[in-house]
């Protein structure tokens, strides 16, 4: 999964936004790194919800402009965890904790090398 | 509509316009949110996402057909585009003569049914899916070629790319896949081209109309195979053209260099189009409902 697809899904974890809701929260989240252009926002939420990850939760008109807002599925929240669990042992097998622990599958990796 | 928002809607016609109907005025509502307060221009970042986005959506159009079925739609528009030419030649040449009062050079009867029949025809394929009514069009059309023959004076080849043209407005029509009214502009491009020979000058500068016309014909073909990247069918249509026009030039004499290396250029453009086609299509199976290609 690319860096701005992890924040797009993680930026629905507290609750369904709108476009440009969801580009301030994964600036917010990243700590300013990932700053989502509009294409490629849309982009990923067109192939996120053809992957049955995100989907629409409501439509309302805003200043005469349509604005949808999007929610994760149970699936998507189930990958955005995967994800996250997928870079947490990635993460320790470089700080060394994954030794002491000795799960995981990039501990056994490490441990065979 | 301020500045900002007419460049934005400017910014969003790098989608197809189904897209756009669907999406456009959601994006065109987070693109402002996103643009900072006091600026006229959307941020260089989503110019250049909105635009790669936008060309990527137009690629993935192809994909609800096969690449047997965007291949005849675009042989078709190659077909249709070639015989628009004819036409518009024809009619300009009529108006030229009529303008310049050098003796009035009337369509006969028989070029006058011959245009109609060609309109009649590729407009049936263009837009009918039965081939009985195609055929109303092409058979009288190939029957003035081959017996009222307008085509004597220039020599009988001339005849056999019309022919080949209405043997494949009939072999193309049909099928659920019919296509869509953009690829209009390029075609009516075509078509006014040869009206351009009547020009004599702009703003008082004296222009070579025949020349612009060839050109602007050339910029059509060359925006046509430039687009094979987003989209490989114009460049297919390009190469039908392209090689109708030379059967024209050229005849059957297609032994010197000249066009032994024009006909090795059109085959690496077919090669190409067709291999980035394969990539751009459905695989086989998909894409039997009738849409708008």
């Amino acid at each position: 999964m690319r860096e701005p697809t992890y924040f797009v899904l993680a930026s629905l974890l507290e609750g369904p936004l709108h476009g440009y809701a969801i580009i301030k929260r994964a600036e917010e989240m990243s700590g300013g790194r990932v700053r989502l252009a509009t294409g490629t926002l849309y982009t990923a939420l067109d192939r996120l919800a053809g992957d049955g990850y995100v989907r629409l939760v409501s439509e309302e008109l805003v200043a005469g402009r349509i604005r949808r807002s999007y929610g994760l599925t149970d699936d998507g929240a189930a990958a955005l965890r995967a994800e996250a669990q997928r870079m947490a042992e990635a993460a320790r097998l470089v700080t060394g904790e994954v030794a002491a622990s000795g799960a995981g599958r990039f501990g056994r990796k490490a441990r065979t090398a | 509509m301020s500045p900002l928002e007419r460049r934005c809607r400017l910014l969003l016609r790098a989608y197809p316009a189904a897209y756009r109907r669907d999406r456009g005025e959601e994006i065109l509502g987070t693109l402002l949110e996103a643009t900072p307060a006091g600026r006229s221009w959307p941020r260089l970042r989503d110019v250049r996402s909105l635009a790669t986005a936008g060309l990527r959506e137009r690629a993935a159009q192809n994909r609800r057909l096969t690449t047997a079925a965007n291949a005849r739609t675009a042989a078709l528009i190659g077909v249709v585009a070639y015989l628009g030419l004819l036409a518009g030649e024809y009619l300009s040449t009529v108006a030229r003569s009529e303008l310049d009062f050098r003796g009035a050079m009337p369509l006969s009867w028989a070029e006058l049914a011959l245009l109609g029949f060609f309109a009649a025809s590729a407009a049936l394929a263009w837009a009918s899916r039965r081939r009985v009514l195609v055929l109303a069009g092409v058979a009288p059309a190939a029957a003035i070629v081959c017996l009222a023959t307008p085509w004597s004076t220039f020599g009988w080849w001339q005849a056999v790319p019309v022919l080949v043209c209405l043997a494949a407005l009939l072999v193309l029509a049909g099928g659920a896949q019919r296509p869509s009214r953009r690829w209009l502009w390029p075609v009516g491009i075509i078509c006014a081209a040869p009206f351009l020979g009547d020009l004599r000058g702009i703003g008082g500068r004296a222009v070579d109309g025949r020349a612009l016309s060839a050109e602007l014909v050339l910029a059509v073909v060359v925006v046509c195979i430039a687009w094979i990247a987003v989209d490989a069918r114009p460049a297919i249509a390009a190469a039908v053209f392209l090689l109708l026009v030379a059967m024209t030039i050229f005849g059957f004499s297609f032994g010197g260099p000249p066009q032994v290396a024009f006909l090795a250029v059109v085959c690496v453009l077919v090669s190409m189009a067709l291999w980035r086609l394969r990539r751009q299509s459905a695989h086989r199976g998909g894409g039997t409902g009738a849409t708008a290609a």
